[in-house]
Protein backbone atom coordinates (compact mmCIF):
# COMPACT_ATOMS: atom_id res chain seq x y z
CA UNK A 1 0.00 0.00 0.00
CA UNK A 2 2.74 2.26 0.89
CA UNK A 3 6.58 2.52 0.16
CA UNK A 4 9.08 4.59 1.02
CA UNK A 5 12.28 3.64 -1.32
CA UNK A 6 15.90 5.16 -0.61
CA UNK A 7 14.06 8.49 0.91
CA UNK A 8 15.95 11.52 1.69
CA UNK A 9 15.19 14.64 3.48
CA UNK A 10 16.66 17.84 4.63
CA UNK A 11 14.87 21.10 5.78
CA UNK A 12 16.23 24.20 4.23
CA UNK A 13 17.59 25.58 7.27
CA UNK A 14 19.82 22.66 8.84
CA UNK A 15 22.84 21.12 7.14
CA UNK A 16 22.25 17.57 8.23
CA UNK A 17 19.52 15.03 6.62
CA UNK A 18 16.79 14.54 9.13
CA UNK A 19 15.84 11.47 6.89
CA UNK A 20 18.69 9.64 5.48
CA UNK A 21 17.77 7.17 2.71
CA UNK A 22 14.57 5.47 4.44
CA UNK A 23 12.60 2.61 2.85
CA UNK A 24 9.82 0.67 4.69
CA UNK A 25 6.57 -0.96 3.57
CA UNK A 26 2.91 -1.09 5.27
CA UNK A 27 1.09 -3.54 3.60
CA UNK A 28 -2.99 -2.92 2.39
CA UNK A 29 -4.94 -3.05 5.62
CA UNK A 30 -2.58 -2.82 8.36
CA UNK A 31 -2.58 -1.26 10.95
CA UNK A 32 1.15 0.72 11.86
CA UNK A 33 2.01 2.83 14.34
CA UNK A 34 5.43 4.74 14.48
CA UNK A 35 6.72 5.32 17.47
CA UNK A 36 9.90 7.55 18.08
CA UNK A 37 11.41 9.96 20.15
CA UNK A 38 9.89 13.39 20.46
CA UNK A 39 11.36 15.82 17.38
CA UNK A 40 13.10 12.68 15.89
CA UNK A 41 10.87 12.98 12.38
CA UNK A 42 7.82 11.62 12.75
CA UNK A 43 5.56 14.29 11.79
CA UNK A 44 7.78 15.27 8.43
CA UNK A 45 7.45 11.78 7.16
CA UNK A 46 3.64 12.02 7.43
CA UNK A 47 4.46 15.94 5.74
CA UNK A 48 6.51 13.76 2.85
CA UNK A 49 3.69 11.69 2.22
CA UNK A 50 1.17 13.93 1.72
CA UNK A 51 2.99 16.09 0.00
CA UNK A 52 3.72 19.58 1.87
CA UNK A 53 7.50 18.71 1.81
CA UNK A 54 9.23 17.40 -1.01
CA UNK A 55 12.09 14.37 -1.02
CA UNK A 56 15.77 15.08 -2.15
CA UNK A 57 15.54 12.08 -3.61
CA UNK A 58 14.36 8.42 -3.31
CA UNK A 59 10.41 7.71 -3.90
CA UNK A 60 6.94 7.48 -2.30
CA UNK A 61 4.83 5.39 -3.62
CA UNK A 62 1.17 4.64 -2.45
CA UNK A 63 -0.24 1.43 -4.58
CA UNK A 64 2.11 1.58 -5.93
CA UNK A 65 1.72 4.62 -8.06
CA UNK A 66 4.29 7.33 -7.53
CA UNK A 67 2.30 9.89 -5.02
CA UNK A 68 2.90 12.88 -7.08
CA UNK A 69 0.67 11.18 -9.82
CA UNK A 70 -2.40 11.67 -7.59
CA UNK A 71 -4.95 14.60 -7.14
CA UNK A 72 -5.02 13.47 -2.93
CA UNK A 73 -3.00 10.70 -2.13
CA UNK A 74 -4.25 10.35 1.79
CA UNK A 75 -6.42 10.88 4.47
CA UNK A 76 -4.90 13.24 6.75
CA UNK A 77 -5.37 13.88 10.12
CA UNK A 78 -3.49 16.00 12.42
CA UNK A 79 -3.17 16.26 16.17
CA UNK A 80 -5.30 19.16 16.07
CA UNK A 81 -8.92 18.55 14.88
CA UNK A 82 -8.60 21.54 12.92
CA UNK A 83 -12.82 21.97 12.19
CA UNK A 84 -13.17 25.08 10.47
CA UNK A 85 -15.12 26.91 13.33
CA UNK A 86 -17.24 28.95 10.87
CA UNK A 87 -18.43 26.01 9.44
CA UNK A 88 -21.08 23.35 11.32
CA UNK A 89 -20.05 19.64 11.70
CA UNK A 90 -21.91 18.55 8.65
CA UNK A 91 -20.19 21.41 6.71
CA UNK A 92 -16.74 20.63 7.92
CA UNK A 93 -17.02 16.64 7.01
CA UNK A 94 -18.28 18.19 3.38
CA UNK A 95 -15.08 20.01 2.52
CA UNK A 96 -12.75 17.45 2.01
CA UNK A 97 -15.61 16.31 -1.38
CA UNK A 98 -16.13 19.83 -1.86
CA UNK A 99 -12.68 20.09 -2.97
CA UNK A 100 -12.50 16.46 -5.05
CA UNK A 101 -15.50 17.82 -6.64
CA UNK A 102 -17.47 15.29 -8.74
CA UNK A 103 -20.53 15.04 -6.50
CA UNK A 104 -23.93 16.00 -6.26
CA UNK A 105 -24.97 18.16 -3.17
CA UNK A 106 -27.63 15.44 -2.19
CA UNK A 107 -24.58 12.95 -2.15
CA UNK A 108 -22.45 14.74 -0.09
CA UNK A 109 -25.36 15.67 1.79
CA UNK A 110 -26.26 11.44 2.14
CA UNK A 111 -21.97 10.11 2.38
CA UNK A 112 -22.35 13.31 5.32
CA UNK A 113 -24.73 11.64 7.16
CA UNK A 114 -24.09 7.95 6.97
CA UNK A 115 -20.45 9.40 8.20
CA UNK A 116 -21.91 10.93 10.83
CA UNK A 117 -23.59 8.34 11.87
CA UNK A 118 -20.66 5.95 11.85
CA UNK A 119 -19.06 8.14 14.41
CA UNK A 120 -21.85 8.64 16.78
CA UNK A 121 -22.81 12.52 15.87
CA UNK A 122 -25.65 11.93 14.27
CA UNK A 123 -27.43 14.59 16.12
CA UNK A 124 -24.40 17.25 15.96
CA UNK A 125 -24.58 18.03 12.39
CA UNK A 126 -26.23 21.43 12.42
CA UNK A 127 -23.95 22.29 15.38
CA UNK A 128 -20.65 24.34 15.46
CA UNK A 129 -17.88 22.78 16.57
CA UNK A 130 -17.07 24.70 19.45
CA UNK A 131 -20.07 22.92 20.76
CA UNK A 132 -18.67 19.55 20.98
CA UNK A 133 -16.61 18.06 23.63
CA UNK A 134 -12.93 16.94 22.97
CA UNK A 135 -13.38 13.40 21.76
CA UNK A 136 -16.29 14.70 19.98
CA UNK A 137 -14.20 16.87 18.32
CA UNK A 138 -11.75 14.29 16.72
CA UNK A 139 -14.01 12.09 16.15
CA UNK A 140 -15.54 14.30 13.69
CA UNK A 141 -12.17 15.20 12.43
CA UNK A 142 -11.99 11.47 11.55
CA UNK A 143 -14.90 11.45 10.00
CA UNK A 144 -13.62 14.20 7.72
CA UNK A 145 -10.80 12.40 7.11
CA UNK A 146 -12.83 9.11 5.84
CA UNK A 147 -14.14 11.41 3.56
CA UNK A 148 -11.51 12.07 1.73
CA UNK A 149 -12.20 8.72 0.23
CA UNK A 150 -8.23 7.93 0.98
CA UNK A 151 -7.66 4.44 1.21
CA UNK A 152 -4.27 5.07 3.69
CA UNK A 153 -5.16 7.14 6.81
CA UNK A 154 -2.17 9.22 8.46
CA UNK A 155 -3.34 9.97 12.11
CA UNK A 156 -0.91 12.15 13.96
CA UNK A 157 -1.18 11.85 18.00
CA UNK A 158 -5.01 12.07 17.37
CA UNK A 159 -5.47 11.47 20.74
CA UNK A 160 -3.14 13.01 22.22
CA UNK A 161 -4.53 16.13 23.32
CA UNK A 162 -7.57 14.31 24.41
CA UNK A 163 -7.84 13.11 28.94
CA UNK A 164 -7.04 9.75 30.19
CA UNK A 165 -10.00 8.28 30.16
CA UNK A 166 -11.22 9.82 26.45
CA UNK A 167 -8.14 8.88 25.08
CA UNK A 168 -8.97 4.79 26.25
CA UNK A 169 -12.37 4.98 24.69
CA UNK A 170 -11.16 6.66 21.73
CA UNK A 171 -9.05 3.80 20.84
CA UNK A 172 -11.26 1.10 21.11
CA UNK A 173 -13.64 3.47 18.80
CA UNK A 174 -10.65 3.77 16.50
CA UNK A 175 -10.11 -0.09 16.60
CA UNK A 176 -14.03 -0.53 15.92
CA UNK A 177 -13.77 2.21 13.03
CA UNK A 178 -10.85 0.66 11.09
CA UNK A 179 -12.19 -3.26 11.38
CA UNK A 180 -15.36 -1.74 9.65
CA UNK A 181 -14.07 0.48 6.86
CA UNK A 182 -11.25 -2.09 6.12
CA UNK A 183 -8.49 0.65 5.64
CA UNK A 184 -4.92 1.09 6.24
CA UNK A 185 -3.83 3.25 8.38
CA UNK A 186 -0.48 4.73 9.59
CA UNK A 187 -0.84 6.01 13.75
CA UNK A 188 2.18 8.49 14.93
CA UNK A 189 2.05 8.18 19.13
CA UNK A 190 4.44 8.85 21.59
CA UNK A 191 2.52 6.19 23.86
CA UNK A 192 3.77 2.77 23.46
CA UNK A 193 0.72 0.81 25.44
CA UNK A 194 -1.42 2.58 22.77
CA UNK A 195 0.89 1.74 20.01
CA UNK A 196 0.76 -1.85 21.47
CA UNK A 197 -3.04 -1.92 21.71
CA UNK A 198 -3.96 -0.51 18.31
CA UNK A 199 -1.24 -2.01 15.76
CA UNK A 200 -0.17 -5.34 14.36
CA UNK A 201 3.31 -3.57 13.66
CA UNK A 202 5.08 -1.11 15.34
CA UNK A 203 7.72 0.83 13.32
CA UNK A 204 10.88 2.09 15.89
CA UNK A 205 12.91 5.13 14.68
CA UNK A 206 15.53 4.60 17.03
CA UNK A 207 18.26 6.59 15.42
CA UNK A 208 18.59 10.07 14.23
CA UNK A 209 18.45 11.22 11.92
CA UNK A 210 16.14 8.09 10.90
CA UNK A 211 18.11 5.82 9.03
CA UNK A 212 15.51 3.15 8.89
CA UNK A 213 12.60 2.30 11.48
CA UNK A 214 13.09 -1.23 13.42
CA UNK A 215 9.72 -3.17 12.64
CA UNK A 216 8.28 -4.74 16.31
CA UNK A 217 5.15 -7.01 15.21
CA UNK A 218 2.40 -7.23 17.72
CA UNK A 219 1.31 -11.28 18.61
CA UNK A 220 -2.07 -10.88 19.04
CA UNK A 221 -5.16 -10.86 16.44
CA UNK A 222 -8.37 -8.71 16.76
CA UNK A 223 -10.36 -7.64 17.88
CA UNK A 224 -8.58 -6.96 21.18
CA UNK A 225 -10.24 -5.69 24.59
CA UNK A 226 -8.41 -3.86 27.15
CA UNK A 227 -7.89 -6.74 29.04
CA UNK A 228 -5.33 -8.05 26.44
CA UNK A 229 -3.04 -5.39 27.22
CA UNK A 230 -2.01 -7.47 30.58
CA UNK A 231 -0.47 -10.39 28.91
CA UNK A 232 2.51 -11.27 29.93
CA UNK A 233 4.10 -11.37 26.20
CA UNK A 234 2.71 -7.81 25.55
CA UNK A 235 4.41 -6.69 28.76
CA UNK A 236 7.49 -7.57 28.07
CA UNK A 237 6.63 -5.98 24.73
CA UNK A 238 6.12 -2.82 25.94
CA UNK A 239 9.25 -3.16 28.35
CA UNK A 240 11.42 -4.17 25.47
CA UNK A 241 10.14 -1.06 23.38
CA UNK A 242 10.87 1.68 26.07
CA UNK A 243 14.59 -0.07 26.41
CA UNK A 244 14.74 1.04 22.97
CA UNK A 245 13.26 4.48 22.93
CA UNK A 246 15.24 5.20 26.00
CA UNK A 247 18.93 4.36 24.37
CA UNK A 248 17.96 7.10 21.99
CA UNK A 249 17.51 9.26 24.76
CA UNK A 250 20.81 8.75 26.66
CA UNK B 1 -30.45 43.68 24.42
CA UNK B 2 -31.32 44.16 28.43
CA UNK B 3 -27.74 43.11 28.88
CA UNK B 4 -26.23 45.64 26.62
CA UNK B 5 -28.59 48.40 28.25
CA UNK B 6 -27.11 47.48 31.85
CA UNK B 7 -23.53 47.77 29.92
CA UNK B 8 -23.88 51.00 28.29
CA UNK B 9 -25.36 52.46 31.67
CA UNK B 10 -21.74 53.97 33.04
CA UNK B 11 -21.00 55.58 29.64
CA UNK B 12 -24.79 57.06 29.38
CA UNK B 13 -24.33 58.45 32.92
CA UNK B 14 -20.64 60.44 31.69
CA UNK B 15 -22.27 61.90 28.68
CA UNK B 16 -25.08 63.28 30.33
CA UNK B 17 -22.59 64.70 33.39
CA UNK B 18 -20.56 66.36 30.60
CA UNK B 19 -23.16 67.53 28.78
CA UNK B 20 -24.59 69.86 32.40
CA UNK B 21 -20.72 70.53 32.71
CA UNK B 22 -20.80 71.89 29.23
CA UNK B 23 -23.97 73.46 29.93
CA UNK B 24 -22.94 75.61 32.93
CA UNK B 25 -19.72 76.28 31.76
CA UNK B 26 -21.34 77.58 28.05
CA UNK B 27 -24.18 79.67 30.41
CA UNK B 28 -21.17 81.17 32.99
CA UNK B 29 -19.22 82.62 29.73
CA UNK B 30 -22.53 83.67 27.99
CA UNK B 31 -21.06 84.15 24.72
CA UNK B 32 -22.35 81.79 22.46
CA UNK B 33 -20.38 82.77 19.75
CA UNK B 34 -17.61 80.53 21.04
CA UNK B 35 -19.00 78.23 23.42
CA UNK B 36 -22.78 77.40 22.52
CA UNK B 37 -24.98 75.48 25.00
CA UNK B 38 -25.95 72.26 24.27
CA UNK B 39 -29.83 73.23 24.50
CA UNK B 40 -28.72 76.01 21.93
CA UNK B 41 -27.35 73.42 19.42
CA UNK B 42 -30.06 71.50 19.96
CA UNK B 43 -32.37 74.40 19.16
CA UNK B 44 -30.05 75.40 16.02
CA UNK B 45 -30.11 71.95 14.80
CA UNK B 46 -34.35 72.25 15.23
CA UNK B 47 -34.16 75.57 13.59
CA UNK B 48 -31.79 74.46 10.15
CA UNK B 49 -33.10 71.04 10.02
CA UNK B 50 -34.40 72.03 6.23
CA UNK B 51 -31.33 72.82 4.61
CA UNK B 52 -28.94 70.69 7.10
CA UNK B 53 -31.43 67.34 6.47
CA UNK B 54 -32.33 67.91 2.76
CA UNK B 55 -29.17 69.67 1.49
CA UNK B 56 -26.23 69.29 3.21
CA UNK B 57 -26.47 65.63 4.91
CA UNK B 58 -27.48 64.42 1.54
CA UNK B 59 -23.60 65.62 -0.13
CA UNK B 60 -21.93 64.93 2.86
CA UNK B 61 -23.30 61.16 2.84
CA UNK B 62 -22.88 60.85 -0.84
CA UNK B 63 -18.91 61.29 -0.48
CA UNK B 64 -18.75 59.52 2.44
CA UNK B 65 -20.79 56.51 0.42
CA UNK B 66 -18.51 56.96 -2.18
CA UNK B 67 -15.36 57.58 -0.67
CA UNK B 68 -15.93 54.57 1.35
CA UNK B 69 -17.07 51.95 -1.60
CA UNK B 70 -13.22 52.79 -3.22
CA UNK B 71 -11.35 52.76 -0.09
CA UNK B 72 -13.00 49.00 0.92
CA UNK B 73 -12.30 47.78 -2.87
CA UNK B 74 -8.91 49.26 -2.82
CA UNK B 75 -8.01 48.27 0.71
CA UNK B 76 -9.26 44.59 -0.29
CA UNK B 77 -7.35 44.48 -3.57
CA UNK B 78 -4.09 45.73 -2.06
CA UNK B 79 -4.27 43.36 0.88
CA UNK B 80 -5.18 40.33 -1.49
CA UNK B 81 -2.53 41.14 -3.67
CA UNK B 82 -0.12 41.39 -1.09
CA UNK B 83 -1.49 38.27 0.10
CA UNK B 84 -0.73 36.62 -2.93
CA UNK B 85 2.43 37.59 -4.13
CA UNK B 86 5.43 38.57 -1.81
CA UNK B 87 7.11 40.83 -4.43
CA UNK B 88 3.88 42.92 -4.08
CA UNK B 89 4.26 42.33 -0.29
CA UNK B 90 7.40 44.28 -0.25
CA UNK B 91 6.81 46.49 -3.07
CA UNK B 92 3.21 48.32 -1.92
CA UNK B 93 3.53 47.27 1.84
CA UNK B 94 5.91 50.57 2.79
CA UNK B 95 4.32 52.50 0.65
CA UNK B 96 1.05 51.83 2.07
CA UNK B 97 2.34 52.93 5.39
CA UNK B 98 4.29 56.19 3.81
CA UNK B 99 1.00 57.05 2.33
CA UNK B 100 0.00 58.15 5.93
CA UNK B 101 2.78 60.44 6.61
CA UNK B 102 0.93 62.61 3.81
CA UNK B 103 -0.53 65.38 4.98
CA UNK B 104 -3.81 65.18 3.37
CA UNK B 105 -5.44 68.30 5.52
CA UNK B 106 -2.47 70.35 3.41
CA UNK B 107 -2.90 68.40 0.36
CA UNK B 108 -6.74 69.06 0.28
CA UNK B 109 -6.62 72.80 -1.36
CA UNK B 110 -4.22 71.39 -4.10
CA UNK B 111 -7.44 68.71 -4.86
CA UNK B 112 -9.52 71.76 -5.20
CA UNK B 113 -7.23 73.13 -7.73
CA UNK B 114 -7.80 69.29 -9.65
CA UNK B 115 -11.09 68.77 -9.48
CA UNK B 116 -12.77 72.22 -9.00
CA UNK B 117 -15.65 72.18 -6.54
CA UNK B 118 -16.93 68.67 -7.93
CA UNK B 119 -17.57 65.61 -5.38
CA UNK B 120 -14.44 64.25 -6.31
CA UNK B 121 -11.70 66.40 -4.46
CA UNK B 122 -13.50 65.76 -1.26
CA UNK B 123 -13.71 61.58 -2.02
CA UNK B 124 -10.19 61.70 -2.73
CA UNK B 125 -9.35 63.37 1.07
CA UNK B 126 -11.89 60.38 1.91
CA UNK B 127 -9.79 57.43 0.57
CA UNK B 128 -6.61 58.96 1.35
CA UNK B 129 -8.11 58.93 4.79
CA UNK B 130 -9.84 55.71 5.05
CA UNK B 131 -8.07 52.87 2.54
CA UNK B 132 -5.02 52.92 4.98
CA UNK B 133 -6.78 50.97 8.07
CA UNK B 134 -8.86 48.38 5.23
CA UNK B 135 -5.67 47.22 3.68
CA UNK B 136 -3.58 47.14 7.28
CA UNK B 137 -6.55 44.98 8.92
CA UNK B 138 -7.36 42.90 6.05
CA UNK B 139 -3.97 41.85 5.22
CA UNK B 140 -3.20 41.17 8.66
CA UNK B 141 -6.20 39.20 8.73
CA UNK B 142 -4.56 37.42 5.67
CA UNK B 143 -1.32 36.56 8.12
CA UNK B 144 -3.59 34.83 10.87
CA UNK B 145 -4.64 32.04 9.00
CA UNK B 146 -3.51 29.11 10.12
CA UNK B 147 -0.49 27.33 8.78
CA UNK B 148 -1.94 23.98 9.80
CA UNK B 149 -5.54 24.80 8.28
CA UNK B 150 -3.82 25.20 5.00
CA UNK B 151 -1.93 22.49 5.20
CA UNK B 152 -5.06 20.22 5.70
CA UNK B 153 -6.87 21.73 2.82
CA UNK B 154 -3.53 21.51 0.83
CA UNK B 155 -3.84 17.42 1.89
CA UNK B 156 -7.23 17.04 0.58
CA UNK B 157 -5.63 18.55 -2.81
CA UNK B 158 -7.40 21.65 -2.74
CA UNK B 159 -6.15 24.40 -5.21
CA UNK B 160 -4.60 27.82 -4.44
CA UNK B 161 -8.40 29.46 -5.19
CA UNK B 162 -9.95 26.82 -3.31
CA UNK B 163 -7.65 27.79 -0.38
CA UNK B 164 -8.80 31.59 -0.67
CA UNK B 165 -12.43 30.91 -0.92
CA UNK B 166 -12.63 28.12 1.74
CA UNK B 167 -10.29 29.14 4.18
CA UNK B 168 -8.58 32.35 3.33
CA UNK B 169 -12.24 34.24 2.93
CA UNK B 170 -14.16 33.41 5.70
CA UNK B 171 -11.10 33.41 8.56
CA UNK B 172 -11.06 37.20 7.14
CA UNK B 173 -14.18 38.31 7.91
CA UNK B 174 -13.64 39.77 11.50
CA UNK B 175 -10.84 41.45 10.60
CA UNK B 176 -12.88 43.43 7.55
CA UNK B 177 -15.70 44.12 9.77
CA UNK B 178 -13.17 45.74 12.12
CA UNK B 179 -11.71 47.34 9.31
CA UNK B 180 -15.18 48.98 8.49
CA UNK B 181 -15.67 50.02 12.09
CA UNK B 182 -13.28 52.15 11.66
CA UNK B 183 -13.16 53.51 8.18
CA UNK B 184 -16.81 54.44 8.93
CA UNK B 185 -15.78 57.21 11.30
CA UNK B 186 -12.54 58.06 9.29
CA UNK B 187 -13.98 58.20 6.01
CA UNK B 188 -16.82 60.33 7.53
CA UNK B 189 -13.87 62.89 8.89
CA UNK B 190 -12.63 62.82 5.68
CA UNK B 191 -15.83 63.70 3.59
CA UNK B 192 -15.96 67.03 6.41
CA UNK B 193 -12.64 68.12 6.35
CA UNK B 194 -12.88 68.21 1.95
CA UNK B 195 -15.81 69.90 2.24
CA UNK B 196 -14.36 72.59 4.87
CA UNK B 197 -11.29 73.02 2.64
CA UNK B 198 -13.25 74.06 -0.38
CA UNK B 199 -16.57 72.86 -1.47
CA UNK B 200 -20.53 74.57 -2.33
CA UNK B 201 -22.90 71.86 -0.17
CA UNK B 202 -22.26 69.56 2.87
CA UNK B 203 -22.01 69.73 6.50
CA UNK B 204 -18.60 70.44 6.61
CA UNK B 205 -19.45 73.21 4.41
CA UNK B 206 -22.14 74.55 6.26
CA UNK B 207 -20.45 74.39 9.46
CA UNK B 208 -17.69 76.72 8.01
CA UNK B 209 -20.02 79.23 6.47
CA UNK B 210 -22.03 79.41 9.98
CA UNK B 211 -18.34 80.35 11.40
CA UNK B 212 -17.62 83.02 9.33
CA UNK B 213 -21.16 84.04 10.69
CA UNK B 214 -20.32 83.77 13.89
CA UNK B 215 -22.86 81.69 14.69
CA UNK B 216 -21.64 78.92 16.87
CA UNK B 217 -24.50 77.12 17.63
CA UNK B 218 -24.87 76.81 13.77
CA UNK B 219 -20.99 75.68 13.42
CA UNK B 220 -21.53 72.86 16.54
CA UNK B 221 -25.00 71.63 15.33
CA UNK B 222 -23.93 69.68 11.69
CA UNK B 223 -21.02 68.43 13.43
CA UNK B 224 -23.88 66.99 16.04
CA UNK B 225 -24.98 65.21 12.90
CA UNK B 226 -21.85 63.61 11.55
CA UNK B 227 -21.27 61.94 14.81
CA UNK B 228 -24.74 60.86 14.95
CA UNK B 229 -23.99 59.49 11.51
CA UNK B 230 -20.93 58.03 12.45
CA UNK B 231 -22.65 56.34 15.12
CA UNK B 232 -25.14 55.20 13.15
CA UNK B 233 -23.78 53.31 10.46
CA UNK B 234 -21.61 51.73 13.19
CA UNK B 235 -24.42 50.17 15.08
CA UNK B 236 -25.68 49.05 11.84
CA UNK B 237 -22.82 47.20 10.69
CA UNK B 238 -22.25 46.06 14.51
CA UNK B 239 -25.54 44.73 13.63
CA UNK B 240 -24.80 43.16 10.55
CA UNK B 241 -21.51 41.41 12.21
CA UNK B 242 -23.48 39.49 14.74
CA UNK B 243 -25.56 38.04 11.99
CA UNK B 244 -22.80 36.79 9.89
CA UNK B 245 -20.02 35.89 12.10
CA UNK B 246 -21.40 33.72 15.10
CA UNK B 247 -18.18 32.23 15.59
CA UNK B 248 -15.87 34.70 16.47
CA UNK B 249 -15.59 33.63 20.44
CA UNK B 250 -13.64 30.64 19.03
CA UNK B 251 -11.08 31.83 16.96
N1 LIG C 1 9.57 23.63 8.98
C1 LIG C 1 10.68 23.20 9.62
N2 LIG C 1 11.87 23.77 9.35
C2 LIG C 1 12.98 23.36 10.00
N3 LIG C 1 13.02 22.38 10.90
C3 LIG C 1 11.87 21.77 11.20
C4 LIG C 1 10.63 22.14 10.58
N4 LIG C 1 9.65 21.37 11.09
C5 LIG C 1 10.24 20.56 11.97
N5 LIG C 1 11.57 20.78 12.04
C6 LIG C 1 12.53 20.06 12.88
O1 LIG C 1 12.58 18.73 12.46
C7 LIG C 1 12.59 17.86 13.56
C8 LIG C 1 11.50 16.82 13.40
O2 LIG C 1 10.23 17.43 13.42
P1 LIG C 1 8.91 16.56 13.44
O3 LIG C 1 7.77 17.49 13.59
O4 LIG C 1 8.90 15.65 12.28
O5 LIG C 1 9.15 15.72 14.78
P2 LIG C 1 8.21 14.66 15.48
O6 LIG C 1 8.97 13.38 15.54
O7 LIG C 1 6.87 14.62 14.86
O8 LIG C 1 8.14 15.25 16.95
P3 LIG C 1 6.92 15.23 17.99
O9 LIG C 1 6.91 13.87 18.59
O10 LIG C 1 7.35 16.27 18.98
O11 LIG C 1 5.69 15.58 17.26
C9 LIG C 1 12.42 18.70 14.80
O12 LIG C 1 13.66 18.73 15.48
C10 LIG C 1 12.06 20.07 14.31
O13 LIG C 1 12.75 21.04 15.06
MG1 LIG D 1 4.91 15.35 15.46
Amino acid sequence: MLDFEHVVFQYAVEDFNIIDDLSFHVEKGEFVSIIGPSGCGKSTIFRLINRLLQPKSGEIRIAGESIYQKKSPCGYMPQQDLLFPWRTVEENLRLPMEIRGGLSKAEMKEKTEEALKNVGLEAWGKKSPSELSGGMRQRAAFARTLLTGADLLLLDEPFSALDYLTRISMREWLLQQWEREKKTVLFITHDVEEAIYLSGRILVAEQMPITGLTSVSVPLGYPRGIETLKETALLELREQLIRKLRRDAE
Amino acid sequence: MKSTNRANLPAAILVLLLLMVWQAAAIGMDAAYILPSPAQVLRRLWELRKPLFCAHLPATMSVVGIGLLISIVLGLALAILMDLSPVAEKALYPLVIASQTIPTTALAPLFVLWFGYSIWSKVLVTVLMTFFPVTITVFDGFRSVRADMKDLMTSFGANPGQIFLKLKLPAVMPYFFSALKMAIPLSIIGAAIGEWLGAQSGLGYFSRRMMTQLDGAGVFAPILLLSAAAMLLVALVNLVERRVIIWRSNM
